[in-house]
């Protein structure tokens, strides 16, 4: 017996949303209580001892971070374009924008990837001190939720797709909550950039 | 979002994703501004990361026209995330004025360049 899932579509009167959206929200501001407790972490250290994390800080790659920071952005506006196609109806321009979304994504990661070998191959790994600590743990988790996000993304993109075809509706949806996750991820980096790179 | 607006809607879109490079490249900019204290380089930095913010938010995840359920649940987590920022803030301020029995983890030239005193000990003796 097939159970039918309510209010994926249509929106609920008390919330005014669909379920989904409700839910990705509340997940949200979880995220922002994680990401703002680590911030607040790195407030105590650097406010306590701010000798490292001034030496820590001009060994970091600015123009690497930067070219990072504009990956992010791309991938930001090519998922929300990867939204309107599906509005439009336009399901190859889908494809396209999603594809160019997922290739930012795994650029991120390859050019992160370059920046931490440089680090740890050159012995600052997240124990050599209070900054590496920081830089690390916060910058890791910042990566893997990229990384969560590619999963979800390439899912929508090839396997879960064949939902446009049943409930084009609700698949478009689908696609505004993992937008909703993707820009989130980009806000985030939008302000480790600046305290951890250049301030 | 509605059929005969959707062209509009795209332009925003993507009129957000140069101003977004812009105020990148403006972040990285104004590092190389000398602003005579921390206070405002920390405030001009973090300044433009907010008006970032506020871009991607506003524009690209459409909380200039939301629900006010998600009105909310925002307002109950930034109220939260600023008693959390706030913590540190207000504990190192009280450090601060009680500098008599507040001692820097190290000083001076027992510093190594990762943070650590080098001997275990510092001017102000060991701790």
């Amino acid at each position: 017996m097939d159970i039918e899932i309510p209010y994926n579509v249509e929106e609920r009167k008390d919330t005014g949303l669909y379920n989904s959206k409700l839910g990705i929200w509340l997940f949200l501001a979880s995220e922002i209580m994680l990401f703002g407790a680590l911030f607040s972490s790195y407030i105590i250290l650097r406010s306590g001892d701010p000798l490292p994390f001034l030496t820590g800080q001009a060994k970091l790659n600015v123009p690497l971070a930067t070219l990072n920071t504009a990956v992010l952005i791309l991938s930001s506006v090519t998922f929300v374009m990867s939204w309107v196609s599906l509005k439009l109806k336009d399901i190859s321009k889908f494809k396209f924008y999603m594809g160019i979304t997922l290739l930012c994504s795994v650029l991120f990661l390859v050019i992160k990837y370059f920046e931490y070998e440089s680090k740890l191959s050159n012995g600052y790994t997240p124990s050599y001190n209070n900054f590496y600590a920081v830089y690390f743990t916060i910058t890791g988790l910042h990566a893997i939720h990229i990384i969560g996000g590619i999963i979800v993304n390439a899912y929508f993109w090839i396997p879960g797709l064949k939902m446009w075809k049943t409930e084009p509706e609700r698949f478009t949806n689908r696609i505004e909550v993992a937008g909703l996750y993707w820009h989130f991820v980009d806000l985030v980096w939008i302000f480790v950039f600046p305290s951890i790179y250049l301030l | 979002m509605s059929g005969h607006n959707i062209e509009s809607h795209i332009k925003v879109y993507w009129n957000v994703f140069y101003a977004l490079l812009a105020f990148t490249a403006l972040t990285v900019g104004v590092t190389y501004i000398e602003f005579g204290s921390e206070f405002w380089t920390f405030f001009v930095g973090l300044a433009i990361a907010c008006v970032k913010g506020y871009l991607v938010a506003a524009y690209f995840m459409h909380l200039n026209d939301e629900s006010k359920t998600i009105y909310f649940i925002l307002g109950i987590s930034v109220i939260f995330l600023a008693v959390m920022m706030s913590i540190p803030m207000l504990w190192r301020g009280s450090a601060a004025n009680h500098k008599e029995n507040y001692i820097p983890y190290a000083i001076e030239d027992n510093y190594d360049i990762g943070g650590y005193v080098k001997d275990g000990k510092t001017k102000k003796g060991d701790y």
